[in-house]
């Protein structure tokens, strides 16, 4: 094999040619995911507030509450319901000891 | 806090005690079961680590209720009350600190910690920049600084509150929670904390749920309260600053794995198994926290007109003890003192081991015997809980600056740092020292100058936080420095990204 051949110590290697984990892959794969949930969440929290709860004069209620508020409690349960989701079916079980691998 | 009889003081006194006394028993008894406990590796790593084998309670508190201090049972219910809307918002931005610890970078951690033998966090990202003794040394004093004041404000906070209601000098409880932190770091390194962690996550969640139920059962109705509350304070619902709630998001939904005291729990989880778990009850468990505490801010606000509070950071604290029969009143001061203690606890673990472990092995020292090790180990986190707790009794006037800057210094010097370091293989200890030099410079100067009026900074900032700007500026700034330096060595890279990689040599 070609790596075993690079001195470790050396700089003057492609950085691509390093065969990557598929571990390492597939964590990168979820940053990005638990990064774009989260900003979904954040976004969606913020437009609401900014949008329907701007005016208090033209607020509509929905069992009693403000209409941004009951969304607000909404869009919070959904965010951890999709939190349950995400690591129930997205986030992959794997073998984190140094030579593991991921777990079928 | 006038109003509280002297019959309801010893009734919160006696609760309280109750709860402290149990802790220091419960710190006794689990250290046998430590002792025989499973896990690997030498003094260190088992003291830091917990041999790496923390279960699905203690990593999901330690990060929950390690980020969760007075400020979600106080400071924040205080914003709400006096600002209104926008905070509605923001408080719920600390929803996912789990997720956002563990779910973004908990499994990546645990393998390369597990190759490169890692027992802290400094420890980790000093392996990634290639051993550099600088950069080792410079994240240890930024640790140690900003992580260290935010100790100190974090135990005043639980000071503060145990004085109100108790009514006895607030350096009691500043000795006590000091002293239940030294016998659990001592009894049983993290895994003693941790697990005096999960008791105190149990209590905060049971008198949260209790406080709101009979917070809300002392008005008409909660949506009648916030009818009411419509007509009387109207402007309360209106949102200001939108450049608050992306700050806010940022700071403590984007950042939180920036605090070591926090990712301390990617270090320790037993599996990815247990990780997961750990997600899904932190979920769970810190939207019981919020809701609750946030749900209560039109309760507060209804019982408690604009000047009836002595500080709006003391709703919830006068809620407790108007609403609730002074046993009640003395779980929800367990529940705040234990939002406290776990979050003190792990954070006087963290920077004992990055004075010991750091500073002292890896960077002075690094032949130190074992032996010699485990005392100063001992006498490090002693001398750190002390150091804290005496700031804390006479804070010099440096600390209330440094408590400003804590959470948005441990930012910008790690979020670039360690990001870039885990996910892009050209990050190297060049760029990673031009990253935390200048994320510290440009938050200080940005910070100082908007305060001053400088136009140059406060335009800068563009209405958020001045860390958002530092932070994007001097990552901007570690990628064009990584990218004009030298490659970092193949074999770090290999370790850190590859399938194959050189095993490091035994010792």
């Amino acid at each position: 094999m070609d790596n075993k051949q690079i001195d470790p110590m050396s700089r003057d290697y492609d950085p691509a040619s390093i065969v990557p984990d598929e571990r390492f892959t597939q964590t990168a794969k979820e940053f990005w995911i638990t990064m774009l949930t989260y900003s979904v969440f954040v976004l969606l929290m913020i437009v609401n507030l900014f949008t329907l709860g701007a005016d208090p004069s033209k607020y509509t209620y929905v069992l009693g509450m403000p209409l941004w508020i009951f969304l607000e409690i909404l869009i919070i349960i959904g965010m951890v319901v999709a939190q349950e989701l995400i690591a129930t079916f997205v986030y992959k079980d794997m073998d984190v000891t140094p030579r593991g691998s991921i777990r079928k | 806090m006038e109003n509280l009889t002297s019959a309801a003081k010893t009734t919160i006194i006696v609760v309280f005690a109750i709860y402290t006394l149990f802790q220091f028993f419960y710190s006794f008894l689990s250290r046998q079961a430590m002792k025989k406990g499973a896990g690997s590796g030498d003094f260190m790593s088992k003291f830091y680590t917990g041999g790496r084998s923390s279960g699905v309670l203690v990593t999901a508190m330690m990060v929950s209720a390690g980020v969760a201090g007075a400020g979600v049972f106080m400071g924040v219910p205080g914003y709400t009350y006096t600002f209104g809307a926008i905070w509605m918002v923001c408080c719920f931005f600390s929803l996912c600190t789990n997720f956002m610890v563990l779910g973004l970078i908990g499994k990546r951690v645990g393998i390369v910690a597990r190759r490169t033998k890692s027992n802290t966090f400094v420890e980790l990202f000093m392996n990634r920049y290639e051993n550099s003794k600088v950069f080792g040394a410079l994240s240890c004093l930024v640790v140690l600084f900003f992580l260290g004041a935010f100790a100190v404000s974090t135990i005043t906070g639980g000071g503060r509150i145990f004085q109100i209601l108790t009514g006895a000098d607030y350096r009691i409880g500043l000795a006590i929670f000091t002293a239940l932190v030294v016998v659990a770091a001592l009894t049983g390194g993290v895994k003693g904390v941790a697990s005096a962690i999960v008791i105190q996550g149990i209590v905060m969640t049971i008198s949260v749920i209790v406080l709101f139920i009979m917070g809300v059962g002392a008005t008409p109705g909660y949506t009648a309260t916030i009818q009411e509350l419509m007509q009387t304070n109207t402007d309360w619902f209106v949102p200001k600053g939108i450049g608050t709630a992306i700050s806010f998001a940022f700071l403590w939904g984007y950042t939180t794995f920036t605090m070591p005291h926090v990712t301390m729990s990617t270090l320790t989880y037993k599996d990815t198994k247990t990780l997961h778990n750990a997600i899904k009850v932190g979920a769970i468990v810190v939207a019981a926290w919020l809701l609750c505490l946030n749900g209560l801010c039109f309760t507060v606000k209804y019982l408690f007109p604009e000047g009836s509070l002595a500080t709006p950071d003391l709703g919830i604290p006068t809620l407790a003890v108007s609403v609730m029969p002074p046993w009640a009143a003395g779980l929800v001061l367990a529940g705040v003192c234990g939002a406290v203690q776990s979050s003190v606890g792990g954070m006087i673990v963290s920077l004992a081991g990055t004075l010991v472990g750091d500073l002292y092995k890896n960077i002075i020292d690094p032949k130190v015997d074992e032996d010699k090790l485990k005392k100063l180990n001992t006498a490090g986190i002693v001398v750190v809980a002390l150091v804290v707790f005496l700031f804390a009794c006479n804070p010099p006037p440096l600390l209330a600056s440094l408590i400003t800057y804590a959470t948005g210094g441990m930012t910008v010097a790690f979020f670039h740092t360690v990001l870039l370091g885990l996910f892009w293989k050209r990050a190297n200890k060049e760029g990673a020292m031009a990253g935390l030099i200048s994320g510290i410079g440009l938050y200080l100067a940005l910070d100082l100058g908007s305060k001053a009026g400088n136009g140059l900074a406060t335009a800068l900032c563009l209405g958020v936080n001045p860390v958002l700007m530092a932070t994007a500026l001097s990552t901007a700034i570690m990628v064009v420095v990584c990218l004009a330096t030298p490659k970092p060595p193949y074999g770090l890279v290999c370790t850190w990204f590859g399938k194959d990689y050189p095993e490091l040599p035994e010792g």
